[in-house]
């Protein structure tokens, strides 16, 4: 029971529009073992980035309950939420993750900063994460400074400098050349197999999918199929 | 942290935060030279209209002041004249007569307000030895001292002999004495200069039949004499039975509550502008953060709470209310003080009984303008506020949507 991180059960969300009722979420049930690298694939449109809002409290469940480490969310209240947030979960979206008036080692500092870590503990944590993405000789710049690429890698670094259980990564590589899709990655695999970081990504790359643990493809807001590797 | 972040965020447009900072800045100029043309207005028209007539406080005999009954003299002048100089902050006192009487020359008359003065200690009150614009300031019985309108009105001049008429205030019984005219004076004060002949004491009192007594002795003091208790503190010891003793607010409520007046105009000013000046402000503030929703939501995901968001925004709108209003403190006294320096011009103008003639010199009112600037920082962090409780009440996800 101790080994289950995400459970997931009868999960909607449904917007009302004007067109009519959408049915981002339809119905899903899932639950996520610690140390997973969890890969969520399917066509544009069925959910994946609706799902991972849900998983990691952005967002609330029209109906049904997503509980993290055996805590139901829709029982925590809103600071609770953000410490959750801030103290297990690391997050990644697509774009636009950083902070523009921050450095990059700041923003990596970010979360630490939140949670009233002292500075010579962020700054170690954070240049040695910084090191391991290949940033190193960047720390100073402003996010406007770096590339797509080297921006995502700050965003990885950032989501697990604070170790956090558990990693939302939203289609970390869909704005990336395939190499350094691939660098980012492994980059992340190993950080899973180091600190037994759970991992949940969305993602469209078949090469990227064929790294995860397990593979689950949405289809309209419903679990369409699900395969276990490795 | 929030400190750090706020500072950085509000220079990354700079153009918007400087010209939004801009308006600030001048509103609290345009309000502080306001303030200090206000203070030196009150300050003007004190000074005229203790200087030109009424000194600093005042000594009649009970129901004088609400009859004019030139037969209720003050009980015992020259020793209560005594105790007031010598009390202390006063720095002189001095007694008049007051009646009524008939100017006339040839075959041109005037009725006017009898002032029987003290020339030596009159000096010390009044600016009346000042304020001569033609001859000289009398000295002894025999000459008299009018306003230049008066003596325009009975074309006399230096030097001319005119028959004073004035009536024994017991019997009745006219006197007229010959007298020469020895100076023409501007007081400012209205009625002074248009009704007033004044004499020596000594002369006005003979006529009156009112040897020793006088009808009013006046007081300066050594304080600052815009409020009324420390001026009360010092006569205190001079009031009795039979005798009114009064400070100038009495004798001029108008220009006694001039002040009051003037600050809560200035508050009603103070809101106005800022009203104006709001608009542009919530439009730039909720815009900038408009723009911003995506960057809200994603510093949320990490674990920003709402209400730590909040305070960033508002501190963010406390910097920019202070770049606003610091420059406009410093540059509003500055400018200020060239309107202490130079002054303003309002020759000619007529407020409430009494002419400036002379420019208008600015006072500086540092902590008006401070208080105006501190308002302008709140008014425009409450501003922000609305913004930022919306901001901090979005789910993450509504925020990373773009609001
Ligand atoms: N705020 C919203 N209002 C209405 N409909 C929404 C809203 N957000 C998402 N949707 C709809 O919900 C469905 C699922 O959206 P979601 O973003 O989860 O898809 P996705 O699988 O992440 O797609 P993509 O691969 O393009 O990122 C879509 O049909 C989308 O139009
Ligand atoms: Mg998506």
């Amino acid at each position: 029971m101790s080994d289950v991180v995400i459970e997931i059960e009868g999960a909607k969300r449904h917007y009302t529009t004007p067109a009519g009722v959408v049915k981002a979420l339809d119905g899903v049930d899932l639950t996520v073992e610690r140390g997973e690298f969890l890969a969520i694939a399917g066509p544009s449109g069925s959910g994946k980035s609706t799902l991972l809002n849900l998983i990691g409290a952005l967002d609330t469940p029209t109906e049904g309950s997503v509980k993290i480490d055996g805590t139901s969310l829709s029982e925590m209240r809103e600071k609770a939420l953000a410490e959750l947030r801030r103290d297990r979960i690391g997050f990644v979206f697509q774009a636009y993750n950083l902070i523009p008036v921050l450095s990059v080692l700041e923003n990596v500092e970010y979360v630490m900063l939140l949670q009233g870590k002292g500075a010579s503990e962020r700054h170690k944590a954070a240049k040695e994460i910084l090191a391991e993405v290949g940033l190193s000789d960047m720390l100073d710049r402003r996010p406007v400074e770096l590339s797509g690429g080297q921006q995502q890698r700050v965003a990885v670094a950032r989501a697990i400098a604070a170790k956090p259980s558990l990693v939302l990564a939203d289609e970390p590589t869909a704005n990336l050349d395939s190499a350094t899709g691939i660098a980012l990655l492994e980059m992340m695999q190993s950080l899973n197999k180091t600190y037994n970081m759970t991992f949940v990504f969305s993602t469209h790359d078949q090469e990227v999918m064929a790294r995860a643990t397990r593979l689950i493809r949405l289809r309209d807001g419903k679990i369409e199929s699900e395969e276990r590797r490795g | 942290m929030i400190i750090k972040l706020a500072w950085r965020n509000i220079w990354r447009n700079k153009r918007r935060t400087i010209l939004t900072a801009l308006t600030l800045t001048i509103g609290v100029v345009a309000l502080s030279m306001m303030l200090t043309l206000a203070a030196g207005m009150v300050e003007r028209m004190i000074r005229v209209a203790t200087h030109s007539r009424i000194g600093d406080a005042q000594i009649h005999a009970a129901h004088y002041l609400e009859t004019q009954d030139e037969t209720l003299t003050i009980p015992s002048t020259t020793a209560l004249l005594e105790q007031a100089r010598k009390l202390p902050d006063v720095k002189d006192a001095t007694a008049r007569s007051i009646g009524i009487g008939v100017l006339s020359i040839a075959d041109r008359t005037s009725g006017i307000q009898l002032l029987g003065i003290d020339p030596e200690h009159e000096k010390n009150i009044t600016n009346w030895s000042e304020r001569i614009v033609d001859g000289e300031y009398i000295s002894e019985p025999g000459q008299v001292m009018m306003g230049s309108h008066l003596a325009e009105k009975l074309e006399v001049e230096v030097g001319s002999k005119m028959i004073l008429t004035a009536a024994n205030v017991t019997t009745g019984e006219t006197t007229a004495e010959l007298v020469r005219v020895k100076g023409l004076l501007y007081t400012g004060d209205v009625a002074t200069d248009r009704q007033a002949a004044i004499v020596h004491l000594d002369m006005a009192q003979k006529m009156m039949g009112t040897r020793g007594q006088a009808h009013e002795i006046v007081l300066k003091l050594n304080i600052p004499i815009e409020q009324r208790e420390p001026i009360e503190a010092i006569i205190a010891p001079l009031k009795r039975d039979g005798i009114s003793v009064e400070p100038w607010q009495t004798m001029n409520p108008i220009v006694a509550q001039m002040k009051g007046l003037m600050e809560s105009y200035m508050d009603v000013m103070v809101v106005v502008l800022f009203m104006i000046l709001a608009f542009g402000l919530i439009n730039t503030i909720s815009m900038s953060l408009l723009e911003r929703m995506r960057e809200f939501g994603v510093m949320r995901s990490l674990g920003t709470s709402g209400s730590m968001l909040a305070k960033l925004i508002v501190t963010e709108a406390a910097f920019l209310g202070f770049i606003g209003a610091v420059p406009g403190i410093v540059c509003g006294l500055l400018i200020s003080q060239l309107l202490v320096t130079y002054g303003l011009d309002f020759a000619g103008t007529t407020a409430y009984g009494m002419e400036f003639r002379e420019p208008i010199y600015g006072q500086l009112d540092i902590p008006g303008t401070v208080r105006v600037a501190v308002m302008f920082v709140i008014l425009t962090t409450l501003v922000s506020l609305f913004t930022a409780i919306r901001a901090a009440r979005l789910e993450p996800v509504e925020a990373m949507r773009g609001g």
